[in-house]
């Protein structure tokens, strides 16, 4: 009881079903952006999600292909260790220094997620590179 | 999780997360630009399948018996879920730590492609 009076959670029945909880001001009049939650919007449900390990030869662009199975493109995070020292930094990543360029992007259509790789060091060695990779059930392209 | 290895060497070049595993999670496949008929499936952990199955929950509440005063109960309920096989529950053990966040990965481990089963890989050895 004295929870609730300390945490003032509003509801709000928007139309014929909703429910909003607003972070500042009157739940039923405040913007989308003053709440908290809102159902007006989806909130991201995880799908899939994993890691892989991949070996680029230099100077040739590699493919990674993910069959999700979903049925419309849906919204993708791919990060790569490009340090390979555990920090793992979001894809797109577009790399270039005075010994050493790295690209990475990631692609996605109805049936498959395409990681894509691509390295042209100086010394011409192939890299190995450790990804994760998160799909969402919630659509990319609405 | 479902690990993804090269059925030539056993090298382990991807993974999907997770324990209990849909038919559409099964479905799916990793490819890096191999042959797929070269890419098998180590799976640890479930695999739900379309029967279902009858099991009892037992559930604690609090419940109001006076002008603030509380009551924990436990009640049984009847619930439905998929039934589920178990694929190589002897690893488990591994999957925890992977998903532990300890160093230890996936990539760690090599699928022993005479006896099918993981092992970990000596790095001692070149």
């Amino acid at each position: 009881m004295l929870l609730a009076k300390i945490i003032k959670i509003i509801l709000k029945i928007m139309g014929d079903y909703g429910l909003r909880i607003s972070q500042t001001g009157d739940v039923k009049t405040v913007s989308d952006l003053d709440c908290a939650v809102t159902s007006k919007y989806s909130n991201l449900k995880g799908s899939l999600s994993g890691s892989g390990l991949k070996s680029i030869p230099h100077n040739t662009v590699q493919t990674v292909t993910i069959a999700h199975g979903l049925g419309y493109i849906p919204f993708v995070r791919v990060f790569m260790d490009i340090g390979q020292n555990g920090n793992f930094v979001t894809a797109p990543i577009f790399l270039q220094s005075s010994i050493d360029s790295q690209s990475y992007w990631v692609k996605a259509d109805s049936t498959n997620v395409y990681i894509k790789f691509w390295q042209g060091n100086d010394f011409g060695d192939t890299l190995t590179v450790k990804y994760k990779y998160f799909i969402f059930i919630d659509k990319g392209k609405l | 999780m479902i690990i993804f290895y090269k059925k030539n060497t056993g090298n382990i070049f991807a993974t999907i997360d997770g324990r209990v595993h849909d038919k559409k999670q099964l479905n799916c496949y990793i490819n890096d630009g191999d042959n797929i008929e070269n890419i098998g499936k180590f799976i640890i952990g479930w695999e739900e399948t379309d029967e279902m199955e009858n099991f009892i929950d037992e559930i604690e509440e609090m419940i109001e018996v006076g002008d603030g005063l509380f009551k924990k109960v436990k009640r049984k309920e009847k619930h439905q879920r998929a039934k589920c096989i178990e694929h190589n529950m002897d690893k488990f053990e591994i999957l925890q730590r992977f998903e532990n966040n300890t160093p230890e990965n996936p990539f760690d481990y090599k699928v022993d492609i005479s006896t099918g089963n993981l092992i970990k890989i000596d790095k001692t050895l070149k």
